[in-house]
């Protein structure tokens, strides 16, 4: 299948990509998609299915090579990248499996030893790599045992005209691709939208979502940090499965340039026409630079001055920020599957679980006194707010331990989740999973049983939960 | 060593003088695209220390190298003065800030001698050559190695922002 066939691309540069291209596609043909038979034993229709997609993007073109095979077994990749000295084993054990794929790229990583099921797959893709760093292009890649692998291919434009939001920030201007902004939201300090802190990462609160932020001051290092955070804008972006927001001084035609600090009689949530969209001609900036990975290409604006066009996908590189699924019932079982970190804590009956740490909102202690009983269900009060509170042990259907004076930890979780707090004893730890999960067929309450920090921990399941939040939204 | 057989390629031995600090140095005239006064510089966070912003030059995005700091020498006394000695590396622009712009001199590849091996520090390790003319030495630069050393030398800055990121 193919996707966007029309996507076009300097003629340069599709001589350089057809190569490294052709190269994947054999790839996921020979190595990717299993025989017949074996699909048809994993429940997978006996035809592979093989997806060629091609857009444009951040003034780039991306082009993906999706297949539905067996995927790359992460497993087999670690153990051959501590056998050939890569890495040590004691920290192969703790990386999280989308770094070990990134062994893939080692050069001869597989040529070693055809034999193995992990060899054929990395035949030649430090070539690939090497040919699309070559004209300033990355590759990514991403594999999930069984559903398949997609290898992301990105080349720049040498020359794109793109629709573009140019940002104030210190004293100066950076371009941001508008197909990567959703929206965006003026800072208020009078009880308007705000940058909160959850946990030393700065948030901002949408609609009930919470999305990770970037000051882009601090991130480029354009001044002192003490600069006041109550007004600017946030501009919302939208890379791949990540959703962050970039907070600016203002648009380009928000407030008088040159005075940062003037109030700005916008709305609370600004519509994208207000903003100041504008079309500009991507350029290069020159090797030397676009090396850096921050800045995709640079732009004359119409009064003359040079602004630069900032890279996204590179600002989400540097910050590694964590995925921040979708919205809907859908992404919190895609979260299960994706997210990278987990809070890790004991319940009271003594419980290892786990929970995504991309479904917490905030953290809170309390005693039992603040537990409030209405109606059979169980509150804890903040302020005005009622948090609805069930026992981590009663979700995993273990009877809840003696009920005790010690303190309580609450793990209160997003909307999505119903916004519920889950009791627990202790908060223990924030970590990647070790090892893949493992579903659990019996267990009630629990999606699977990995590793983190090497202990065997239960990870709570989140879709459960949602048909119960349902009655209370 | 050349086969008589073989045609002799025409060679430029001409190179552009510039000063920078208190030195006199020279590129090939070949790479030479232009030579011009002043250009609104338009600064790039994170970029080498020597690369001090971008210039807008007929269309063209052109980065600017200090070649004070990329000679470790101290900043000039009226700041972003000089002149841009726009070169052309291949598909690669790059706009060298010099002190002064000095006459094209022509010089025989065999009048030109190796520098010394002292010390390859950022004032010398673009230099391959050295000549003396009228009392004064010139310092014979490879525009490619200018560059070169400033893609070595950037900070790994991937690396420093992913580290300040931590668990709760």
């Amino acid at each position: 299948m193919i996707d966007g066939a029309d996507t076009e691309l300097d003629r340069t540069l599709i001589e350089s990509i057809r190569d490294p291209l052709t190269h994947l596609v054999r790839n996921a043909v020979d190595h990717g998609i299993e025989p017949p038979a074996v699909r048809e034993a994993a429940g997978k229709p006996r035809t592979g299915r093989l997806l060629l997609r091609a857009f444009h993007e951040s003034g780039q073109v991306t082009i993906e090579v999706q297949d539905d095979g067996a995927g790359i077994p992460v497993e087999a990749v670690r153990a051959k990248a501590v056998a050939r000295g890569l890495i040590d084993a004691a920290a192969a054990a703790v990386l999280p499996d989308e770094r070990v794929l990134q062994f893939i790229f080692e050069p001869g990583f597989s040529t070693a030893a055809q034999v193995t099921s992990v060899s054929g797959r990395g035949v030649g893709m430090d070539v690939v790599k090497t040919n699309i760093e070559a004209i300033g292009g990355t590759v990514d890649l991403s594999s999930y045992p069984g559903l398949g692998t997609t290898v992301r291919v990105r080349v720049p434009l040498t020359l794109a005209i793109i629709p573009a939001l140019v940002v104030r920030c210190a004293t100066e201007r950076f371009a941001l691709p508008q197909a990567a902004v959703g929206e965006l939201v003026s800072l208020r300090a009078d009880g308007g939208p705000r940058i909160e802190g959850l946990a030393g990462a700065d948030v901002i609160r949408v609609r009930g979502r919470l999305v990770p932020v970037v000051f882009l001051d601090e991130f480029l290092g354009l001044r002192p940090t003490t600069a006041a955070r109550e007004n600017g804008t946030v501009v919302l972006v939208r890379v791949d499965d990540h959703e962050f927001g970039i907070v600016v001084d203002g648009t380009q035609t928000g407030a008088p340039s040159g005075d940062p600090s003037t109030p700005r009689a916008a709305h609370a949530v600004t519509s994208m026409e207000a903003a100041s969209l504008s079309t500009i001609v991507v350029k290069p900036i020159g090797s030397l630079l676009a090396q850096m990975g921050i800045y995709s290409g640079g732009t004359v604006l119409g009064d003359g001055g040079v602004v630069l066009i900032l890279d996204l996908r590179g600002i989400l590189r540097a910050k590694d920020l964590p995925p921040q699924p979708r919205r809907g019932d859908e992404a919190v079982a895609t979260a299960v599957c994706v997210t990278d970190n987990y809070l890790v804590c004991r319940t009271i009956a003594g419980r290892r679980i786990a929970v995504p740490v991309d479904a917490v909102v905030r953290l809170e202690k309390f005693d039992g006194q603040e537990l409030q009983a209405v109606g059979g269900k169980r509150l804890v009060r903040r302020g005005d707010l009622f948090t609805p509170v069930v026992d981590a042990d009663m979700l995993l259907g273990t009877q809840a331990a003696q009920e005790d004076a010690g303190s309580v930890s609450l793990v209160v979780l997003d909307g999505r989740c119903g916004g519920i707090g889950i009791a627990v004893r202790q908060i223990l730890d924030v970590a990647a999973a070790d090892s893949i999960l493992q579903p659990s067929i019996a267990a009630p309450g629990v999606a699977g049983t990995f590793a983190i920090g090497g202990i065997a921990t239960e990870l709570l399941d989140l879709v459960a939960l949602v048909p119960t939040a349902g009655s209370h939204s | 060593m050349i086969p008589s057989t073989m045609p002799v390629q025409p060679h430029d031995t001409r190179y552009c003088c510039f000063v920078v600090g208190s030195d006199c140095f020279a590129v090939a005239s070949i790479g030479v695209a232009e030579v011009l006064r002043d250009g609104k510089i338009t600064r790039v966070p994170h970029a080498p220390e020597a690369v001090i912003g971008l210039i807008h030059l007929r269309g063209r995005i052109v980065p600017v190298i200090d070649m004070r700091r990329r000679l470790g020498l101290p900043a000039a006394a009226t700041p972003l003065g000089g002149t841009h000695l726009v070169l052309s590396l291949l598909d690669d622009w790059y706009s060298l800030l010099v002190d002064e712009m000095l006459e094209v001199i022509e010089v025989a590849d065999h009048d030109i001698e190796q520098p010394s091996r002292a010390a390859p520090d950022s004032t010398h390790d673009a230099v391959t050559g050295v000549y003396a003319d009228a009392g004064r030495l010139v310092h014979f630069l490879d525009p490619q190695r200018i560059v070169q050393a400033l893609a070595r030398q950037r900070e790994p800055f991937l690396n420093r922002q992913g580290a300040s990121h931590g668990g709760i």
